[in-house]
C-alpha cells in the first residue's frame, strides 16, 4: 500500500498565476551578477511563500487559475531538500485541525500547504508594496526578513 | 600701517552690505571649509591689485577675465525679482598710517567697484572703477585717475613684499625652498632692508672707479714722454682686463655654481621624494592586494550565506510550530493506541463453517437460534479489520513523521547562532574592506598629490628616478668642477691683484712730475678706505641681519615645537650658500617631517618680515589659512607666536576651549566667527559675520 508521503510526493503544488509570474519566476531566475542572491529553482520561493504563511499565520484558498512548477517530491529529490520536505509536512499538523483526516488524503494535505504558500505570497506582495518593489531584489533583505522572525 | 576697515557690498559670498574693522595686534577671522574666509581674502586682495585668487588657477585679474561671478548671486536673484537692472558689487579698505619721521598722519579709503548692469536679458559686468580718499593730517584730497592711484597702491605695498606678507596657505611652498639659498637670498632682497647696503657698497665702488679713472687720465697726460711710466701704465691695462676678464669668470662660474646648487637641490628633493613615491606605491599595492582579498572574502561569505539561506536559513521560526505538531502526534498516537482493534475469535473461517452445517460447533446449538449472531459476528470482525488496517497505515505515517522531528530540530536550533557567526565574519570582512579602501584610497591620494606636486608622471615614475639620478650624478660632477674652478679663479685674482698693486707701486715711483697736484690721488684714498669701510660694514650688518633672523626664527620655532621635545635642533642658515637646515648639537642635520618643515618656513619668512618692521614701514600681514596643513595644536601655536604691528589671519574652525582663549588673550584684538545662511545653494546662501571679540 502507497504511503501518505509517496502519495504527496507525486501531487503538483498549486500556485496562483500571478504569483506565479510574479514572486516564483522573479526569485528563481539568474538575472543579473547577483544570481547567487536569488533562489536557484522554482519550488524555493515556493518553500519560502509557505513557511512565512505558516510562521505569520497567513491561509488564503487560491482563486483563479494556478500553475505549478512540477511534482512536490521535488522537494526531496536530488535538487530538493528532504528538511524542508519534511518541515512542511509538520507544519500542516501543527496548524491544521483536520490533519488527522488529511494523513488518508495526500491531496487535501497538499491543498493545506497550497494556502499557507498562497497566504505567503501575499504576504511577501504586502512587503513589497510597503517597501518598494526591488526590496527583495537585495539579497541583505531576505536576511532582514529572517532577522525580524521570533 | 594698519588696516582699520574693510566693508563689502555684494562680493562674492557676502550680500548686502558687510563691515569689518580691524586694529593693531593680531585680528583672526574663524569659519570652516567654503564658509567665506577665501573671499574675505579676496576682498582684500581685489580692493588693492584687481586680482582674486582662485586655488586652481592662481591670481585672476578679474577686469581682464570678465567671466568670474564676482557679484553675489543672491544680490542677483533679488535684483532679477524687483526687475532691477543694475547691481553695485565693491570693496573699501581703511588704512591709517602714521609717518614717525615727519610726524604725520595719513588716513587712505581706498574703493573698488564694479557694477553688473542688464542688457539684452543678460547681466554683464563693468571694468573695475577704484578711488582714493587721502587725508593728511586730515586735510582731504581725491585721487581717481587709475594710474595715480595704482602708483599710491604700490607706494603702499610695493610688489616685491606682497607675496610674503599677503599669501594663501598653498602657496608657502612656492615662496622658499629651504634648500635653495637663492631663495632665501631673494627673500632677503625682497623683504629686507639689506639691499640699502649692497646699493651703498655699490655706489662706493662706482665712485671709486670713476675717480682712479680720472686720476690716470691725468697721471698719463703730465707723465707723457715718460717711458718707465708708459711701460708700467700698459702692464697695469693688461693686467686690469686681465682681472676683470677672470673677475667675470668667477661670477659666471659662481652663478654656474648657485644654478647646479639649485639643480641638485631640486634633484635631491625628487629622489628623496621617488624613495617616498617607491615607498608609498608599495603601500598601495599592499592595500590593494588586502583589498581585494577582503572583497573575495567577503563573495563568498555572501555565497555561503546564500546557499544557507535558501537550504536552511528559510526553516528559521518553525521551532515552536514543530513543537506542536510533535505534540499532536504524540496525543493521536496514544488515542490510536488506546482506540487499539481486538479481533474476537473464533476466526472468519471458523464462522463461515458453522454457517454452512447450520450449526454452533463450539456449543451444538442448531443454525435456527445461532446463524444471526454468528453473521452478526462476521460483518463486525469485518469492520474490525478495515479499521485496524487504516489504523495499520495512520500508525506508519505517524512513526515516519515523528522521525521528522528531531531531524528538524537538530537544523533549525542552529540557525540564529549560525546566522549571528556569519555575520560577524561578514561584518568583520566588511570592516576589513573598508578599512584596506581607505588606505588604498589615501595612499593613491598621496601618490597623486605627491607625483602632481614633483612632477612624476605615475606611469614612468621608474625611468624618470633614472634620469633624475643620472642628471644629479652629471651635476654633482660639474659642481665639483665648478667649485675647483672657482678656488683657481680667486687663488688667480689673488695673484693677479697682488702683481696689479705691485705695477701700482712700481709706476708710482716712475713718477718725474710732481703728481701731487692730482688731487684724485687723495680722493681714490679716501674711497679706497671708505669703500672698505662700508663693505665691511655690510658684511657686518648681513652678519648681524642672518643671526637675528636666525635667532627670531628659533625663538619662533621652539614655542611653536614647545610640546614636541624630540624636535631639538636649531635653525641655522648656512653663511656662504646661505642654505637653511634644522642642525642638531653636533651640526647634523636634524630629520623631520613635512610639516615641520612648514612651521620652519614659516619661522623664517615671519622673522624677515618682523625685521624689516623695525626699521621701516611695517605692513599688515594677512595669510588665509596659513596652516591648513597643519594640527590644530600647531595652528594655535602659530598664532599664538606672532608678533607683527598688524596680522590679520583667516584660519579654519577651532573647538570651543581654544576659541575661548582666543577671545582670553589680550593680544587677539578682533575675532570674528563666519557662518553661513541658506540652503547651501550658491543662489540663497550667503555669509554671515559673528563679531566674538571687537
Amino acid at each position: 500500500m502507497e504511503h501518505l508521503l509517496d502519495k504527496i510526493s507525486h501531487l503538483r503544488p498549486k500556485i496562483e498565476k500571478e504569483y506565479y509570474a510574479s514572486i516564483i519566476n522573479r526569485y528563481s531566475t539568474a538575472r543579473n551578477q547577483n544570481s547567487l542572491r536569488t533562489f536557484s529553482h522554482k519550488w524555493q520561493p515556493y518553500a519560502w511563500a509557505a513557511i512565512l504563511g505558516f510562521i505569520n499565520d497567513r491561509r488564503r484558498k487560491l482563486e483563479g487559475s494556478t500553475d505549478s512548477f512540477g511534482e512536490f517530491g521535488i522537494l526531496k529529490g536530488r535538487d530538493g531538500n528532504p528538511t524542508v520536505f519534511k518541515s512542511l509536512l509538520m507544519l500542516v499538523i501543527a496548524k491544521e485541525n483536520q490533519w488527522k483526516e488529511y494523513l488518508l488524503d495526500p491531496q487535501a494535505y497538499l491543498t493545506t500547504i497550497d494556502e499557507y504558500a498562497n497566504g505567503g505570497f501575499d504576504w511577501i506582495s504586502e512587503m513589497l508594496e510597503e517597501k518598494g518593489e526591488k526590496y527583495f531584489d537585495e539579497f541583505e533583505n531576505f536576511l532582514r526578513e529572517l532577522e525580524n522572525r521570533q | 600701517m594698519i588696516i582699520t576697515k574693510i566693508k563689502l557690498n555684494n562680493f562674492l559670498s557676502y550680500y548686502g552690505e558687510i563691515e569689518f574693522d580691524f586694529s593693531k595686534g593680531r585680528n583672526i577671522v574663524l569659519a570652516e571649509n567654503n564658509i567665506g574666509k577665501s573671499n574675505l581674502f579676496n576682498a582684500f586682495y581685489w580692493a588693492l591689485f584687481g586680482d582674486i585668487f582662485d586655488k586652481s588657477k592662481g591670481q585672476i585679474n578679474v577686469d581682464l577675465n570678465k567671466n568670474v561671478a564676482l557679484v553675489n548671486k543672491m544680490s542677483i536673484e533679488e535684483a532679477e525679482s524687483k526687475e532691477l537692472k543694475e547691481i553695485l558689487c565693491s570693496v573699501q579698505l581703511n588704512i591709517d598710517e602714521y609717518q614717525n619721521d615727519t610726524d604725520l598722519w595719513e588716513e587712505i579709503e581706498i574703493k573698488r567697484h564694479v557694477d553688473l548692469y542688464k542688457q539684452d536679458n543678460e547681466w554683464l559686468m563693468s571694468s573695475s572703477y577704484l578711488e582714493i580718499e587721502y587725508y593728511l593730517n586730515r586735510n582731504k584730497e581725491v585721487f581717481t585717475n587709475k594710474e595715480v592711484v595704482l602708483l599710491k597702491i604700490t607706494d603702499m605695498f610695493p610688489a616685491n613684499i606682497r607675496p610674503y606678507i599677503w599669501f594663501q596657505g598653498e602657496d608657502i611652498d612656492k615662496l622658499i625652498d629651504l634648500a635653495k639659498g637663492r631663495d632665501f637670498r631673494d627673500a632677503i632682497k625682497s623683504i629686507s632692508y639689506f639691499p640699502k647696503y649692497e646699493q651703498l657698497e655699490s655706489n662706493a665702488k662706482n665712485a671709486l672707479n670713476y675717480v682712479t679713472k680720472v686720476k690716470e687720465k691725468k697721471e698719463k697726460k703730465q707723465e707723457s714722454g715718460n717711458i718707465e711710466f708708459e711701460r708700467f701704465q700698459r702692464k697695469i691695462d693688461v693686467k686690469r682686463k686681465e682681472l676683470e676678464k677672470e673677475e667675470k669668470r668667477l661670477f659666471d662660474y659662481e652663478q654656474r655654481l648657485v644654478d647646479v646648487k639649485s639643480v641638485i637641490s631640486d634633484l635631491e628633493n625628487k629622489l628623496d621624494v621617488f624613495d617616498d613615491f617607491q615607498e608609498i606605491d608599495k603601500q598601495r599595492t599592499q592595500y590593494k592586494t588586502e583589498k581585494e582579498k577582503w572583497s573575495t572574502i567577503q563573495k563568498e561569505i555572501e555565497s555561503r550565506q546564500s546557499k544557507l539561506f535558501k537550504s536552511k536559513w528559510i526553516l528559521k521560526g518553525i521551532g515552536t510550530l514543530v513543537k506542536d505538531a510533535d505534540s499532536h502526534i504524540r496525543e493521536y498516537e496514544k488515542e490510536l493506541n488506546n482506540g487499539a482493534v481486538t479481533i474476537e475469535v473464533p476466526d472468519k473461517a471458523f464462522l463461515e463453517k458453522c454457517i454452512a452445517e447450520n450449526e454452533c460447533l463450539v456449543c451444538g446449538s442448531d443454525g435456527n437460534t445461532i446463524l444471526k449472531i454468528i453473521k452478526d459476528r462476521l460483518v463486525s470482525q469485518e469492520e474490525a479489520f478495515k479499521r485496524k488496517d487504516k489504523n495499520q497505515i495512520l500508525n506508519n505515517n505517524l512513526i515516519r513523521l515523528f522521525s521528522f522531528k528531531n531531524e528538524i530540530q537538530r537544523e533549525v536550533v542552529t540557525i540564529s547562532d549560525e546566522m549571528t557567526r556569519i555575520d560577524d565574519e561578514k561584518e568583520e570582512s566588511l570592516k576589513q574592506f573598508i578599512k584596506a579602501s581607505k588606505l588604498h584610497q589615501e595612499a593613491d591620494q598621496r601618490i597623486n598629490n605627491l607625483a602632481e606636486k614633483n612632477g612624476i608622471t605615475v606611469g614612468v615614475a621608474i625611468k624618470q628616478n633614472k634620469d633624475n639620478k643620472a642628471g644629479y650624478q652629471t651635476h654633482t660632477r660639474n659642481k665639483s668642477t665648478y667649485e675647483t674652478t672657482i678656488q683657481s679663479l680667486k687663488f688667480n685674482i689673488k695673484r693677479i691683484t697682488s702683481e696689479l698693486e705691485e705695477l701700482k707701486a712700481k709706476k708710482a715711483k716712475s713718477f718725474k712730475s710732481n703728481v701731487s697736484e692730482i688731487v684724485e690721488i687723495e680722493i681714490e684714498k679716501v674711497l679706497l678706505k671708505m669703500f672698505k669701510a662700508i663693505s665691511n660694514v655690510k658684511d657686518k650688518e648681513l652678519d648681524r641681519l642672518l643671526e637675528s633672523v636666525e635667532s627670531r626664527a628659533n625663538k619662533q620655532f621652539r614655542k611653536m615645537t614647545d610640546h614636541n621635545k624630540s624636535i631639538t635642533g636649531k635653525i641655522t642658515i648656512n653663511r656662504v650658500s646661505y642654505e637653511i637646515d634644522l642642525l642638531d648639537k653636533n651640526d647634523e642635520r636634524v630629520i623631520y617631517s613635512t610639516g615641520y618643515k612648514s612651521i620652519l618656513k614659516m619661522c623664517i619668512i615671519n622673522a624677515i618680515i618682523k625685521l624689516n618692521e623695525e626699521i621701516s614701514t611695517s605692513y599688515p600681514f594677512i595669510s588665509d589659512a596659513p596652516t591648513s596643513s597643519l594640527s590644530p595644536k600647531h595652528s594655535h601655536a602659530y598664532y599664538s607666536s606672532i608678533d607683527f604691528d598688524q596680522s590679520i589671519i583667516f584660519t579654519k574652525d577651532f573647538d570651543k576651549d581654544v576659541i575661548k582663549d582666543l577671545e582670553r588673550d589680550k593680544s587677539v584684538t578682533k575675532l570674528y566667527h563666519l557662518t553661513v545662511e541658506g540652503s547651501g545653494n550658491m543662489n540663497d546662501t550667503f555669509t554671515l559675520k559673528n563679531t566674538l571679540k571687537s
